[in-house]
């Protein structure tokens, strides 16, 4: 027999618009339940280029989208304050950039209540000496970074204190309807592949760029165009700003120190083939090349591995102008797929990461609607993490609370429990034994590349050299209790590892994937083990 | 002044050049930007770990194995070093006792080690310290961590160790030293050093064993009790002797994470033994190129630490400067170089081709480098310039477990001719 | 923080290996040392994101320079460890930094009465003393105050040459100057019978204790005034020769790539071990030597880490071996510990003491009659640890000078 469990409402996608949803509803006190195929933040979310967006990148192309975008900052910068690094960015103009676009950029910015400043060069260069000398003029903007993973898993825990319930590796299979109506959902377990059934009054399909695919289990087909960007990683930080190219949006426009790391993007290139997008080496040199124009001596800073994100475009109505995707208008869209014949199924394609909330305000206020329901959203108002589990007893930002959200308590707890395990495990990003113990113990970790996109293991200079035989020996007794294998949760991490490394397989870079390969593979004999045993 | 031999890099190709020259009383020099990379190695020396035919089974005699390569892969560095193959490891052998060390097994036949993973490895030469004597009779496996160490998990090693040792009992241990910082290899290498020390440890493990039921009068040959590798900081340490004899039980300590212990132990017995010999040195400097009259390398130009050129009139040149962690090869965005004599780069298999990163025929990059003929000579033309280690192309010290096998063979033929 | 070019290729070469924490000597015997690895390079590049503070361990770095040397990357790990701890905010020790930070000063101090000074620094209750108000460890051995101090004798000394003598500038250093005169007049009267006239000018101290003890605004105005020197002096071809493998060091490379002072490249290349430049006169020298001695003493090397460091290899022991024939035999045991005033200070003394057994341990196997190293602070340190007679290089091979 199969298992019937009921909600109200059902997410599809563990994406930032996904638990934006499943937090606006928890915060609003509907049930509800979050279905994603794999981890959380496995999509876009993560693979994105981690810029919060002042929108003044959008004040010429795109008023709209530079409005939500302003608005949406100065809410997040509130409520989401852990995910944040509030920067500030930079618009360059290098000395071949056209001088009209400025009058109509500032326009837009200042009309959008964008707050854009005119800075010294001389200023701009001396706090970031590997700028380029020719750049013409420089404006501030209230951009910042901000961290999806973070972002992601902070809405996801707040929802779950409210009552919502998310389950990872959970994929959306089927859709029962009856009299034109949803009254249920198969899913399945993608570790074990056991099936199970829901019933529930609406679906919200915010599987981003596999909307199509989930839409099509009902035989709705939904017009979406798959657009590709590529981003490379360097080894430290290039600036303390975001850096963004003042000229119409191009390939290589923006720089964001993310952490550690600065990541340099984006081409866009339209795929058929989401999940197995990889970036290519001639994608790689756009970038460089892109990237030299503002920083000279790019090619002598280290790349750590290159990656690529797959954004959907609505392409509907015949709006797709260009072959390289850039023109199609990004904005999101709501589709109320009664429209087609069934009732209680949306589908939400588009928008960014930077207005997730806003996105699943308005999804929400619609759904109520339909639904009959009157409650007021607060997810503008309630932060992530109170601020009172944000600060340590003396007042100070507590670190845990920052990399953890809520949860940062558990690992403060486990501390105080196993004082040893204040040590440092991985030295690249300086995370502690504790974390990762703690983290791995939880039941949304299955493994280690889970475990690495809630603490950051493996995403150091080394690329998880020495993170991932610590974190597998030291966590070993929650690990071992995984639905993979520990040793295979190992051989797929570092093979993961070394995908984003292998388009930029040279300098620093190779000799680390040959010090990595030295130990698994000769030291380890790791190969050997995936042959000759049942893992 | 002028030196017989130029040997350049101090990895274990460059150690047993030098040492092989000047066993010909040869004036050598060994120049070398930094250390090789033998404190990465477990410390065992790999010569050749599964068969040609059937790369899953385990080679039996490692020496039989690399003639049946160099009969289909000529080009492999084994190919041109098969004439002094036996006598390179028993050259090595031989210098390394004269530092007071010592490592067992031959060319004639590999043995398994466990590591910290609590995998196995197949190997021609190990530490007497890692060897355990007979898997099939072991009754039961203690395995001891130390607190704050952040290098073995003594239950991940046991549980792995299932597949291996199924039959024997499994007993974790956990040490407290009471220190309250990392503790490293090399600090824990050195207080196991200390009597002292030693003794807390043989103390708490014993309590801990009570607690399991196992009594002294359990402690035998069927028992093996297993540390991480840092039995010693010096080559010729008792550590592990001392806990063998103390316990009357098998002990060994098992490779990991860099940096090895045992690994370190080879390369300072090397280093002892070429720096007694009167092998000079030039640390912390980088041979740069190189100038050419009639076919032959008369001078080297080296930069020291401040990048000054200076010139060094080298008899023969053996360049030994390993593969691109020892940096005898760069990777450029679009091409491989080796960058003192610019010599060709082959590199029979495409980088970043799509061969899982783990897996049975290895990463193709590993297989790049400078090709040699029988005499190891890189360039055709120039007969004074001979190359050893992993700096030559078409082995794959990784999926192949040839590392240090090939480092020494190599290094002993280049000695021997230059 | 804006990096230098050193720390940026150091973020960029580093391939976090861990060789130089295995090497690192005070990592070693001390736990609460993280090792250069973790407090040169992750620090760099977390400090890049967090704009944090340096570790303070890194006060436990003795700028020995192993890690630099063993490194496979060429990463000057050292380096940035000291300029890490010259971020550190400032100790309370400043009395004994500012006395450490330049031997000089002691030095002209003690030398207005040397049996005194010596006396003093010997005395028990004065020990107890310094360690309780300036952190100076009364356990450790002190360098003992020459009577003359070299610019004395070396004024005195009237060689005679038989042709125009050539020139060579010398760099004597402060051990040299106040404890050792006799490294140096080794020297010039080695020197002397190779026909070549040791001009010594009048340079400040080297500035290497002063990098050691976070004191680079003293670094600078060191470096400042001996370049004003080497401009004048280095000209027509004029080269300059250290005996102390420190003060060669910190000319060739800390000038450069602690201070960033890019004018000392011009003459890094007419600067050398003094072992070296006699090394070049070896025929020459070969016939100034008395016949060897027929009952040979067995002596041992110590190689100290600058020397290493400094990329030249190991002039003076070639010098005595293969020149002079000497039975000498290399330790190869690693760092001795001293890092020049690092082991004098009460709470590394116990580092210093515990990194040099290994040396000590050496030295007993080997059971030499002398040992033979050519820093000032090492044979110090090599003195007290094995109670052997230390000799620097200089000294051996002027005593088989004929006369
Ligand atoms: C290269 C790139 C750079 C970007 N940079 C920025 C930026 O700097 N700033 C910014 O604001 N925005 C940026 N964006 C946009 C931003 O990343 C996205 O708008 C945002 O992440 C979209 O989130 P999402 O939840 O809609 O999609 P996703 O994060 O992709 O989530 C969809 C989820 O649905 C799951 N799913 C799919 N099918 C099923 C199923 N059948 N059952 C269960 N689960 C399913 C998937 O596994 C996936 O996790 C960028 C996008 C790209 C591609
Ligand atoms: C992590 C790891 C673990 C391993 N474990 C094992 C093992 O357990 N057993 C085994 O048999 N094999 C092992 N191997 C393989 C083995 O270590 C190597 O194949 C072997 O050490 C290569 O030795 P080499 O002397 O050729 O090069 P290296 O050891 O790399 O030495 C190269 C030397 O050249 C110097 N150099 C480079 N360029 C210059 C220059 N321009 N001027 C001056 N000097 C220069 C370097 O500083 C260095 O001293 C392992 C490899 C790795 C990466
Ligand atoms: S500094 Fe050098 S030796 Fe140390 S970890 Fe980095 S690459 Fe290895
Ligand atoms: S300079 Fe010496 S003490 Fe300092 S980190 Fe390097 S090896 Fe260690």
């Amino acid at each position: 027999m199969m298992v019937v469990n009921k909600t109200k409402v059902m997410v599809i996608g563990g994406g930032t618009t996904g638990v934006g949803i499943i937090r606006d509803l928890a915060l609003r006190g509907i049930d509800a339940v979050l279905v994603e195929q794999q981890d959380l933040a496995h999509g876009a979310s993560f693979r994105f280029h981690g810029l919060l967006h002042s929108g003044a990148r959008y004040a010429v192309n795109d008023f709209s989208a530079a409005k939500e975008c302003i608005e949406e900052n100065i809410i997040l910068k509130k409520i989401a304050s852990t995910c944040i690094n509030n920067s500030g960015g930079l618009f360059v103009q290098h000395k071949t950039d056209r001088d009209e676009y400025i009058g109509e950029w500032l326009r837009g910015c200042s009309e959008a209540g964008i707050e854009v400043k005119e800075v010294s060069i001389q200023n701009v260069l001396n706090e970031n000496p590997a700028m380029s000398r020719d750049l013409k003029r420089i404006y501030s903007v209230p951009d910042g970074i901000i961290d999806g993973a973070r972002l992601v898993w902070a809405n996801v825990y707040q929802a779950m204190e409210y009552g919502a319930r998310v389950l990872t590796y959970t994929k959306l299979s089927g859709i029962y309807t009856a009299n034109g109506k949803v009254t249920g959902a198969e899913v399945i377990n993608t570790l074990t592949g056991q099936k199970s059934n829901w019933e529930c009054e609406t679906i919200i399909n915010a599987a981003g760029t596999w909307a199509d695919e989930v839409a099509k289990l009902t035989g709705i087909e939904l017009n979406v165009t798959k657009n590709k960007g590529t981003l490379l990683v360097f080894n430290q930080r290039l600036t303390q700003k975001v850096v963004n190219r003042l000229r119409i949006p191009d390939d290589g426009d923006i720089i964001v120190p993310h952490h550690t790391v600065t990541i340099l993007g984006t081409t866009s290139v339209n795929t058929d083939e989401p999940d197995s997008a990889k970036p290519t080496s001639g994608e790689v040199q756009i970038l460089l090349d892109a990237g030299r124009e503002l920083f000279p001596e790019i090619d002598n800073y280290r790349l750590l591995r290159a990656y690529a994100g797959v954004r959907p475009l609505y392409a509907g109505n015949g709006e797709v102008k260009d072959d390289d995707g850039r023109d199609i208008s990004r904005d999101f869209r709501i589709f109320d797929h009664a429209h087609n014949g069934l009732n209680g199924f949306i589908s939400l394609i588009g928008g960014k990461l930077t207005t997730y909330r806003m996105i699943a305000e308005k999804t929400v206020n619609y759904v109520c609607k339909t639904m009959g329901i009157k409650k007021k959203c607060q997810t503008a108002e309630i932060p992530l993490v109170d601020s009172k589990r944000l600060l340590t007893m003396d007042g100070k930002v507590n670190k845990f609370a920052v990399r953890y959200g809520i949860r940062g308590e558990m690992i403060q707890k486990y501390l105080q429990q196993n004082p040893e395990k204040e040590i440092t495990l991985c030295e690249c990003e300086d995370i502690s034994f504790a974390e990762v113990e703690e983290v791995a113990s939880w039941k949304s970790t299955n493994n280690l590349d889970d475990l690495r996109r809630k603490t950051r293991i493996g995403m150091g200079t080394c690329q998880g050299l020495y993170c991932s035989f610590r974190s597998l020996g030291s966590a070993w007794n929650a690990m071992k209790n995984k639905p993979q294998h520990p040793l295979r949760q190992l051989v797929c991490f570092l093979e993961k590892r070394y995908k984003g490394q292998k388009s930029v397989l040279w300098e620093a870079q190779i000799k680390e994937c040959e010090l990595t390969l030295g130990i698994y593979s000769t030291i380890f004999n790791l190969e050997r083990v995936e042959e000759n045993s049942e893992v | 002044m002028k030196y017989d031999v130029v040997v350049i890099g101090s990895g274990m190709s460059g150690m047993i050049a030098a040492a092989k020259a000047v066993s010909r009383n040869k004036n050598t020099l060994i120049i070398t930007k930094g250390q090789g990379i033998l404190p990465l190695t477990t410390g065992c020396i790999d010569i050749w770990g599964y068969q040609v035919n059937n790369p899953k089974a385990p080679a039996l005699n490692p020496y039989e194995e690399i003639q049946r390569l160099a009969a289909c892969k000529p080009e492999h560095p084994y190919a041109r070093v098969l004439d002094v193959l036996p006598e390179s490891i028993d050259f090595l052998k031989k210098i390394l006792k004269n530092s007071g060390y010592s490592l067992t097994g031959s060319i004639y036949s590999n043995q398994k080690v466990l590591t910290a993973l609590g995998t196995e490895r197949v190997t021609a030469l190990a530490p007497e310290s890692m060897v355990v004597k007979d898997f099939a009779r072991l009754k039961r496996i203690i395995a001891v961590g130390f607190n704050r160490y952040p290098d073995f998990f003594p239950q991940m090693f046991l549980d792995n160790l299932n597949t291996i040792i199924p039959q024997a009992a499994k007993i974790p241990v956990l040490i407290d030293l009471d220190i309250k910082e990392t503790v490293r290899s090399n600090h824990l290498s050195l207080l196991l050093e200390r009597q002292d020390i030693l003794a807390k440890v043989e103390e708490q493990i014993r309590v801990q064993l009570l607690q399991h039921g196992i009594e002294n009068k359990h402690y035998d040959d069927s028992m093996l009790i297993v540390l991480p590798a840092v039995l010693g900081k010096n080559p010729g340490s008792q550590v592990a002797k001392r806990l063998r004899s103390n316990f009357n039980t098998q002990v060994i300590g098992v490779p990991g994470l860099p940096p090895s212990i045992p690994g370190e132990h080879l390369q300072q017995a090397l280093m002892i033994f070429l720096k007694r010999q009167g092998v000079e040195f030039r640390h912390n400097s980088e041979v740069v190129g190189d100038i050419r009259e009639n076919g032959k390398i008369t001078y080297l130009s080296v930069k020291d630490s401040t990048a000054i050129f200076h010139s060094v009139e080298a008899g023969s040149v053996i360049l030994a400067a390993g593969s691109f962690i020892g940096g005898g090869l760069t990777a450029k965005q679009d091409s491989m170089l080796e960058p003192i004599f610019k010599l060709p780069v082959i590199n029979p298999r495409h980088v970043g081709e799509d061969v899982p990163f783990l897996s049975l025929e290895g990463q193709g990059f590993l297989e790049a480098g400078v090709e040699v003929d029988d005499k190891l000579r890189p360039l055709k033309g120039i007969d004074n310039l001979y190359a050893a280690g992993s700096i030559l192309a078409h082995g794959n010290y990784a999926s192949e477990k040839s590392g240090l096998g090939i480092a020494v063979a190599t290094g002993y033929k280049a000695g021997s001719l230059a | 923080m804006n990096l230098t070019k050193l720390q940026i290729d150091a973020l960029n070469n580093c391939v976090k290996c861990s060789i130089c924490v295995n090497s690192c000597p005070v990592a070693s015997v001390n736990p609460q040392f993280p090792g250069p690895k973790q407090l040169g390079v992750d620090w760099l590049r977390l400090a890049q994101e967090e704009q944090s503070q340096p570790i303070p361990a890194v006060d436990y770095c003795s700028n020995c320079k192993t890690c630099e040397a063993v490194c496979p990357s060429g990463v000057h790990v050292g380096t940035l460890n000291q300029l890490a701890k010259s971020n550190l905010p400032q100790r309370s020790l400043g009395m004994r930094e500012e006395i450490f930070s330049d031997p000089s000063l002691l030095g002209r101090f003690i030398h207005i009465w040397p049996q005194a000074g010596n006396m003093a620094t010997g005395l028990r209750p004065v020990k107890f003393l310094t360690e309780k108000t300036v952190g100076i460890s009364s356990q450790a051995p002190m360098p003992a105050y020459s009577m003359k101090t070299f610019r004395e004798m070396l004024l005195k000394y009237k060689p005679e040459f038989s042709e125009i003598p050539k020139e060579v500038v010398y760099f004597p250093g402060c051990f040299t100057q106040y404890n050792q005169p006799e490294i140096g007049m080794s020297l010039v009267k080695i020197l002397a019978k190779l026909n070549y006239k040791v001009i010594v000018p009048d340079f400040k101290c080297c500035g290497q204790p002063a990098i050691s003890n976070a004191r680079l605004d003293k670094t600078k105005k060191f470096a400042e005034h001996n370049l004003d020197i080497l401009r004048q002096e280095l000209k027509d071809g004029r080269e300059l020769i250290f005996s102390c493998p420190s003060c060669l060091l910190t000319f060739k490379e800390e000038y450069k790539n602690i201070l960033g002072l890019q004018e000392y490249s011009a003459f890094t290349s007419s600067m050398q071990d003094s072992g070296q430049f006699l090394l070049n006169h070896r025929e020459q020298l070969a016939a100034l030597l008395r016949m060897k001695n027929a009952e040979s003493a067995k002596y041992a090397y110590h190689e100290p880490c600058h020397l290493r460091v400094a990329g030249q290899g190991t002039p003076g022991l070639v010098l005595l071996k293969s020149l002079m024939g000497l039975d000498i035999t290399p330790l190869e045991a690693g760092c001795c510990g001293m890092a020049g005033s690092y082991g004098l200070k009460a709470e590394k003394e116990w580092v210093s003491r515990e990194i040099g057994n290994n040396v000590k341990d050496a030295v007993t196997n080997l059971n030499p009659q002398a040992v033979i190293t050519e820093c000032g602070m090492c044979s110090v340190q090599v003195n007290a640890l094995t109670e052997l007679p230390v000799k620097h290089p200089l000294e051996v091979l002027a005593e088989q000078i004929k006369a």
